[in-house]
């Protein structure tokens, strides 16, 4: 008896998904374009497309880039002594918990979708991640993962240094979104969303301004808040003081060929590709970062996260947001660093 | 836990599994394990609190039914009061505070309590009449006292039905405690199916139409009154939907393991009479109040004017059972109200029906009472659902002003979504309607197996293309 449920049970499942395929792909797929998984991934991009004479310049990454990179003042400072016919117009695509592969996945989307052309992309490197929890049942949760991005995600994941029960539960966030995939769930209202969205017209205030938004100076910091700080100090020092050893440790093939993609693209369109990488908050993903970034070249990379005396005014708590983010004034300041880093490498 | 969310999906099948798998002696202790996580999901300490209630009624039980004469009744005392007490504090203390306040506030007294700073435990009025349903019984003799502590744990724990009911009774539920229930295909398969169409309910019906009522009535100053009218109907359908859903979705779980739990909800919006719908409506709470309060208060059998007034106290408590409002007391009064006018009246409609020859078309006679009652109810459900005492007199205000004939909708993607729930209300109405002629869950199994699979498929498929998966609380859940 139980074996006759439990096949029945399988064979409903898999006419579901017989069901759903192709519903999916004669429907939805038809309907839903890259972006409409994110409420700012769409206002930004809409904003960029009618736009796109005024940019040559694209930062893409998570909340990392979406608020501590301010476009213009970035391009003033990096404008002030180059002549006219080589200036920077940069925009800000940072969207809040955008992390590779979602944040190649979009940038790849862009290119191949939207026509638009950039002189240099600042891509920012980061870890591996599917996107936040609280986005795992929503539209968020669902547009990046297609079959190549899950097969990238999953290898690269499992070869990847996370602690075991980090990459377990990545391993079942990826997963219940794949399935939840492969069966439709709630496609038809991110259809209506979708719609809803673009009724909405909204370019509020994080798609104007170059899309950079400032974040507040933080108040007080309660001691738990204090303490997470601290660690992100000390993730970073122990970066700084061990970026060859950690640099020399295994290399997560699969990551590194997602980056060779990008790269790749990059240059068959002519456009001059640089990574940023932004402080983290942990070491194992400095560990995960750094032996691809070493593959990097130079003139190719801005890092950001070192815990040293240029870089400590970033991790000061007057300038500070939270621990994974710098304040409207730190902003400024880190800004500032990547316009320095940029000129160098220009 | 909510039942639509992933934990769940995961949760339900490992419980039943296991629980299958284990030996009869230790089932009801898995349950229970169970009971306490599934619990613990919302606010992890609040168990501290249902451990100290079901402590307190286990114990008066026992106490009942070893006493006799006044201590029975003083040990009853205590375990009422001491329940009731948890439901003040943690239900009422604030309604109670913001009322003094108001008053104080009134007549210029200084009165400086502030409110306490506390969130209601989840489903703290639906275990609490479990418990103290079962101290009740016990002193009534119609049930012995529970000598197992697990066992009564369990009785108010039992995680299908812990936070949203069916409120069960001791002699339904608890020896089914101690029954052995075999893995039996009907009761899975039949239990799963019920399932199915709770979620079918709630994620396809209730939550799309919560998408379209909740601006309207956050914001009923900005719509028309035929907007509100309407949107007032649907939320007939999404509070029915909701809450039936959820009730299918907790028997059919207890079903797959070969538990039964009550009926909570008979297609009540087929009612031709008010206290027909009561009947019908959230059954489990409605016989709690008439078998606890409506019938030691006399019931029926007294005095015109004292059965009026135990009709209206019931509802009224009905009413601030739901919630700790004054929208949700006139809720209950005017449900009270309506029943008191029917009672009243019943001769003078019977005399004015056959005067006009309404009589002699009793199917057309029918379809106007269930009208009417379903217009009544719907009314009512306007204090349920506003935020506040003055938004639901906005609301009343503007749909008895002009603008009455002015349905809005504020773009063409809700009137879609609109469409597309108003296409599976009527599915679901006409399955209830011709449920008994013409059963499709019947007609479906009779098939031949290629055919049930493709249907069962079908409907999988339907639900999650369909469905809403934000994993959205249960209105109940709230009460």
């Amino acid at each position: 008896m139980v074996k006759k449920l439990v096949l029945k049970i399988a064979g409903i499942l898999i006419i579901v998904a017989l069901i759903n395929v192709p519903i999916r792909y004669l429907f939805y797929n038809k309907q839903l374009p890259y972006y409409w998984g994110n409420h700012f991934t769409l206002i930004k991009r809409n904003y960029l497309v009618d736009h796109k004479a005024n940019f040559n310049t694209l930062f893409l990454g998570s909340s990392k880039t979406h608020y501590q990179v301010e476009p213009v003042l970035f391009d003033s400072l990096v404008n002030s002594s180059s002549p006219d016919t080589n200036k920077i117009h940069s925009y800000n695509f940072g969207i809040d918990g955008m992390m590779p592969p979602e944040s190649f996945y979009l940038y790849k989307s862009i290119l191949e979708n939207d026509s638009l052309k950039f002189k240099t992309v600042i891509l920012e490197l980061n870890f591996l991640q599917t996107g936040e929890t609280k986005n795992m049942f929503t539209w968020r949760g669902y547009y990046w993962l297609h079959r190549d991005t899950y097969q990238d995600y999953m290898s690269s994941m499992l070869e990847s240094q996370y602690p075991l029960i980090q990459k377990a539960w990545n391993f079942s966030l990826v997963n219940t979104m794949a399935v939840e995939k492969v069966y439709n769930m709630g496609m038809f209202n991110e259809l209506v969303e979708f719609h809803r969205e673009q009724f909405m017209d909204d370019t509020g205030k994080e798609a104007t301004n170059h899309g950079f938004l400032a974040l507040p100076r933080h108040k007080e910091f309660s001691p738990v808040e204090r303490q997470k700080v601290i660690d992100v100090r000390k993730a970073s020092l122990d970066a700084t003081n061990n970026y060859d050893a950690w640099a020399a440790g295994k290399l997560n093939e699969n990551f590194n060929d997602c980056v060779k993609d990008v790269i790749d693209i990059s240059r068959k369109r002519g456009i001059r590709l640089i990574f940023l990488l932004p402080a983290e908050w942990n070491s194992y993903q400095y560990k995960e970062i750094f032996p691809i970034l070493k593959t990097i070249p130079d003139h190719d990379k801005i890092v950001m996260y070192q815990y040293d005396e240029k870089f400590k005014p970033l991790f000061e708590f007057e300038n500070m947001f939270d621990n994974s983010h710098v304040n409207g004034y730190g902003a400024r300041i880190y800004t500032g660093y990547v316009a320095e880093a940029f000129e160098k490498i220009r | 836990m909510l039942f639509n969310s992933f934990a769940f999906l995961v949760f339900c099948p490992l419980v039943t599994i296991v629980y299958f798998l284990l030996a009869h002696k230790f089932r009801w202790a898995w349950l229970l394990l169970a009971s306490c996580v599934f619990y613990m999901f919302f606010i992890p300490q609040y168990i501290v609190i249902l451990f100290v209630t079901i402590t307190i009624d286990y114990w008066a039980g026992i106490k009942i039914a070893e006493s006799e004469g006044r201590k029975r009744k003083t040990y009853l005392l205590i375990s009422i009061i001491s329940t009731i007490l948890v439901l003040a504090i943690f239900k009422y203390a604030n309604f109670l505070n913001n009322n003094v306040v108001a008053l104080a506030q009134l007549l210029h007294w200084n009165y400086p309590v502030k409110a306490l700073n506390i969130i209601l435990p989840i489903g703290l009025s639906f275990h609490t009449f479990q418990s103290l349903s079962y101290v009740v019984e016990v002193y009534r003799g119609k049930h012995p006292a529970e000598r197992n502590f697990g066992i009564y744990s369990l009785y108010v724990m039992f995680y299908p039905q812990l936070v949203a009911g069916p409120i069960e009774r001791p002699q339904n539920i608890l020896y089914q405690f101690y029954e052995k229930h075999k893995f039996n295909y009907k009761d899975v398969t039949s239990g799963m199916k019920l399932m199915a169409w709770g979620f079918f309910k709630k994620l396809v019906i209730a939550d799309r139409l919560a998408a379209i009522i909740n601006p309207v009535y956050d914001h009923p100053g900005h719509y028309s009154g035929a907007t509100l009218v309407f949107v007032t109907l649907l939320f007939a359908q999404q509070i029915y939907c909701d809450f039936s859903g959820y009730s299918d979705i907790a028997i059919g779980i207890a079903r797959v393991m070969g538990f039964r739990l009550m009926k909570n909800f008979d297609t009540p919006y087929f009612s031709k009479t008010i206290s027909e719908f009561w009947t019908r409506w959230h059954i489990s709470l409605s016989t709690w109040f008439r078998d606890y309060v409506y019938i030691p208060l006399g019931g029926n059998r007294v005095v015109k004017w004292r059965w009026y007034y135990n009709l209206m106290i019931t509802f009224v408590l009905s009413g601030l059972w739901h919630g700790a409002a004054w929208t949700f007391v006139i809720w209950g009064g005017l449900n009270g109200l309506y029943l008191v006018i029917e009672a009243g009246t019943k001769r003078w409609r019977k005399k004015a029906s056959d005067i006009i020859g309404l009589s002699k078309f009793p199917k057309f006679e029918g379809y106007l009472q269930n009208f009417v009652t379903v217009l009544l109810i719907s009314f009512a459900w306007i204090f349920f659902r506003a935020n506040t005492l003055s938004d639901a007199a906005l609301i009343i205000s503007k749909i008895f002003s002009a603008d009455i004939f002015n349905l809005q909708f504020s773009s063409f993607i809700d009137s879609y979504s609109l469409v597309l729930c108003i296409g599976f209300i009527l599915l679901l109405e006409f399955a209830q309607a011709y449920h008994k002629r013409f059963n499709l869950a019947t007609y479906v199994a009779e098939k031949p197996s290629y055919f049930r699979f493709v249907m069962y498929a079908l409907f999988v498929a339907l639900i999650l293309n369909f469905g809403i998966f934000s994993s959205k609380g249960f209105i109940y859940f709230q009460f």
